[in-house]
């Protein structure tokens, strides 16, 4: 991403590098509103071979600290998600206690009318 | 519209509760819960800037209320409650100022994208599906407000830049 906002809630260590334009535009919407917010700062295991290694994990977009929750952000059609859902219910199976919220690019058309997002862009 | 205003009139008896509305979306709902609710009664407008992509730094009021609300029952007025943010925001700054209770009522509650659960919404008019409306007060990019009635907005009926976004 090129742009680098100056973020004020902001709650993590290092910069932020976002991997799209929709999570950027995700943090500066909490950053506006001034929830706490964190990047990517957990990896959740999600299956290890016989050996220990870690096959499958999953590290959610967002966490809001005030809030305990995770927050996914995906920009991919709902038609495409499958794998993603999967990885969600694997992780609400093994992480019962881990608030986590998915956000489709659906979502953000919908949250795109209230705060005139250029999600194209 | 009613059954909400005997809800509050109930808890609020002679409290004299200040109803405070965000604008401009809540206009007409505050005006219909105002003349539905049989108890005393203040009213105050509060308008927060609109999201301008962050360029702010942060949510701006572009007109605060004109009263202190120090030891009054605060009712916050709103159209939707959807991620919750705004409310968040509102209930944050308003709650600094030492209201002696501080709630919410809702016209309309979707709750599908809710990002803030510590919200003080404690009437709801309609819970609604992951849809979008307009109309009663609601619009989108100026659009539909003054229709009388809540309607439902399919997508294809979207104004031209959301339409660009989606």
């Amino acid at each position: 991403m090129r742009e680098a906002p100056q973020f004020q809630a902001y709650r993590g260590t290092e910069p932020p590098r976002f991997a799209n334009r929709i999570e950027l535009e995700c943090a500066k919407i909490l950053d506006y509103y001034g929830v706490p917010w964190e990047y990517e700062p957990h990896s959740f295991v999600l299956g290890r071979d016989d050996e220990g290694r870690v096959t499958s994990a999953f590290t959610p977009d967002f966490y809001l600290p005030e809030q305990d929750l995770y927050v996914e952000v995906t920009v991919m059609k709902q038609s495409l998600v499958t794998r993603k859902n999967r990885k969600l219910r694997q992780l609400r199976e093994l992480y019962p206690h881990v608030k986590v919220k998915l956000f489709y690019r659906r979502d953000f058309e919908r949250l795109a009318h209230r705060y005139q997002l250029k999600l194209a862009s | 519209m009613a059954e909400l205003g005997i809800a509050i009139a109930a808890d609020y008896g002679r409290l004299e509760p200040l109803l405070v509305a965000p604008l401009k979306s809540s206009a007409i709902f505050l005006a219909d819960l105002s003349r539905a609710l049989g108890v005393p009664h203040g009213i105050d407008l509060i308008e927060l800037a609109a999201y301008n992509g962050g360029r702010d730094g942060g949510v701006r009021l572009l007109k605060d209320l004109d009263q202190p609300i120090a030891n009054r029952h605060v009712l916050v007025v709103e159209d939707v409650v959807d991620t919750g943010l705004t409310l968040h925001f509102l209930a944050r700054t308003l709650t600094l100022r030492n209201p002696a209770s501080l709630c919410a009522v809702t016209l309309l509650d979707r709750p599908y994208r809710r990002l803030v659960d510590d919200l003080p919404v404690r009437y709801v008019g309609f819970t609604v599906p992951d849809e979008l409306f307009a109309g009663y007060g609601l619009g989108m990019e100026e659009r539909w407000r003054a229709l009388p009635d809540i309607r439902y907005v399919a997508a294809d009926a979207l104004p031209a830049a959301a339409a660009d976004a989606a």
